[in-house]
């Protein structure tokens, strides 16, 4: 019972080291990870971690290791995926060079936090995407209500806001568009979003969404995903140092940037997790 | 003697009745399993250990210190064209620079004096890095002052 039970963990927790890497590895081989790993605000890269934690606890109801919805089992599942976030940063970035003996605890500890963060968040995302066909049709839906909704749209969100948002193009494409091509970008972010949800829909509704309007989904999903895109794109930058010292305007052109993949990361999240 | 008369046939058909009863522990395993509890303690602890390191140098380890950067003279080899002097650049403050360049100035008696330069990227505080200055004439004959021009924030 025990070895059986045990054996099949160990194949979640391989499966998670599995997404962990697909997930991650863009943001292991992205320079400004490791520069803004020792280089941002000590603060908050700490508040980035402690904001992760409550993150990984829904990513581990929605899709975890187990297939159960105690939150014992959640926050062990959130605890695993960060193990495993850890470890696979820390040997990634051993490996391509990036570590040194010699660097100080401080840095090399640094560079370890901020990619062993979307790692860990792949961890869990692997629990569903790896995981066989069987497995996934044997899993009761975890259905959080509009609420849960709403979190499952800040999560991808965020997720794919963050696999840009340290690089440098997303100032040069701010400092290069002027008001109309913001204006463009915006107006293409909120279309996307809103065609996407309407097109997919969220699992567990697709009997309503046949009477559900336009203007309903319009209301209850596109906008207020828009918003937290944007908002999901201030934190972002704002993590990463990029609004200090930035005129309103400048400001407003980055958040918009980073909004249009933090935009699609929202209406796409029930396609991953 | 009445078990002689087929004796292949019997053991053929016992075996799949046995075997079918095992196999349903592997289907819905009920308690938290060891492992789960090892892989969550090994998470709980690497995360208490960086948010510790991370925590303890947001409140103690930086200071709002400059960069102050020195560069020093590791060794002198002769290249094809020249020499070249091995230098460490080190960042004593407490803030990290970017774009850091450091500049050497040779000067020999009789000869118009010579500069050569060198960018480094990153310097986190407290650590070093190391690069190399490509002179015409040996460093030896005359005196090499190094000295860090600027930086940049990251």
């Amino acid at each position: 019972m025990q070895a059986a039970a045990n054996r099949q963990y160990a194949r979640g927790l391989s499966r998670g080291f599995g997404g962990a890497l697909l997930f991650a590895f863009p943001l292991l081989m992205t320079m400004e990870m490791w520069q803004l790993g020792f280089a941002m605000e000590r603060g908050r890269l700490l508040i980035l971690l402690l904001v992760s934690l409550p993150m990984l606890l829904g990513l581990s109801y929605f899709s975890g290791f187990e297939q159960t919805f105690r939150l014992k089992d959640e926050i062990l599942d959130a605890l695993a995926a960060l193990a495993i976030g850890i470890l696979l940063a820390t040997a990634m970035l051993a490996i391509f060079g990036v570590l040194g003996a010699d660097h100080p605890l401080s840095e090399n500890v640094g560079k370890i936090t901020l990619c062993a963060i979307p790692g860990a968040m792949g961890a869990l995302l692997a629990g569903k995407q790896l995981g066989g066909e069987a497995a996934m049709a044997a899993r009761p839906k975890a259905d959080g209500g509009y609420l849960g909704e709403l979190f499952t749209m800040m999560v991808g969100g965020l997720f794919l806001a963050f696999n840009v948002a340290p690089t440098e193009e997303i100032v040069l494409i701010a400092y290069q568009m002027t008001e109309l091509h913001t204006l463009a970008l915006m107006a293409l972010s909120i279309g996307l979003l809103h065609v996407i949800v309407y097109e997919l829909g969220f699992p567990g509704e697709d009997l309503r969404r046949q009477t559900r309007g336009l203007r309903r989904t319009l209301l209850s999903f596109t906008v207020p995903g828009y918003g937290l895109a944007l908002l999901i794109s201030l934190y972002c930058l704002w993590t990463f140092g990029r609004l200090d010292g930035i005129s309103l305007h400048e400001a407003t052109a980055m958040t918009v940037v980073m909004a249009f993949p933090a935009a699609l990361g929202c209406a796409t999240a029930r396609l991953v997790i | 003697m009445v078990q002689s008369k087929s004796p292949p046939k019997k053991p053929a058909r016992r075996k799949p009745q046995s075997a079918s009863s095992s196999n349903a522990a592997l289907q819905a395993p009920t308690g938290t399993p060891a492992i789960e509890w090892v892989a969550a303690a090994l998470g709980a602890a690497l995360t208490l250990f960086v948010a510790g390191v991370i925590g303890w140098e947001a409140l103690y380890a930086r200071e709002a210190k400059p960069p102050s950067i020195a560069a020093e003279r590791l060794g002198v080899s002769p290249v094809s064209g020249g020499y070249v002097v091995e230098i460490r650049v080190t960042n004593r403050g407490g803030r990290p620079a970017a774009q850091v360049m450091v500049e050497g100035e040779l000067m020999s008696p009789g000869v118009e004096p010579e500069v050569a330069e060198a960018t480094f990227d990153y310097i986190p505080d407290k650590s070093a890095r190391e690069g190399g200055l490509f002179f015409k004439s040996d460093p030896a004959s005359g005196t090499l002052t190094l000295r860090a021009k600027g930086f940049a924030e990251p």
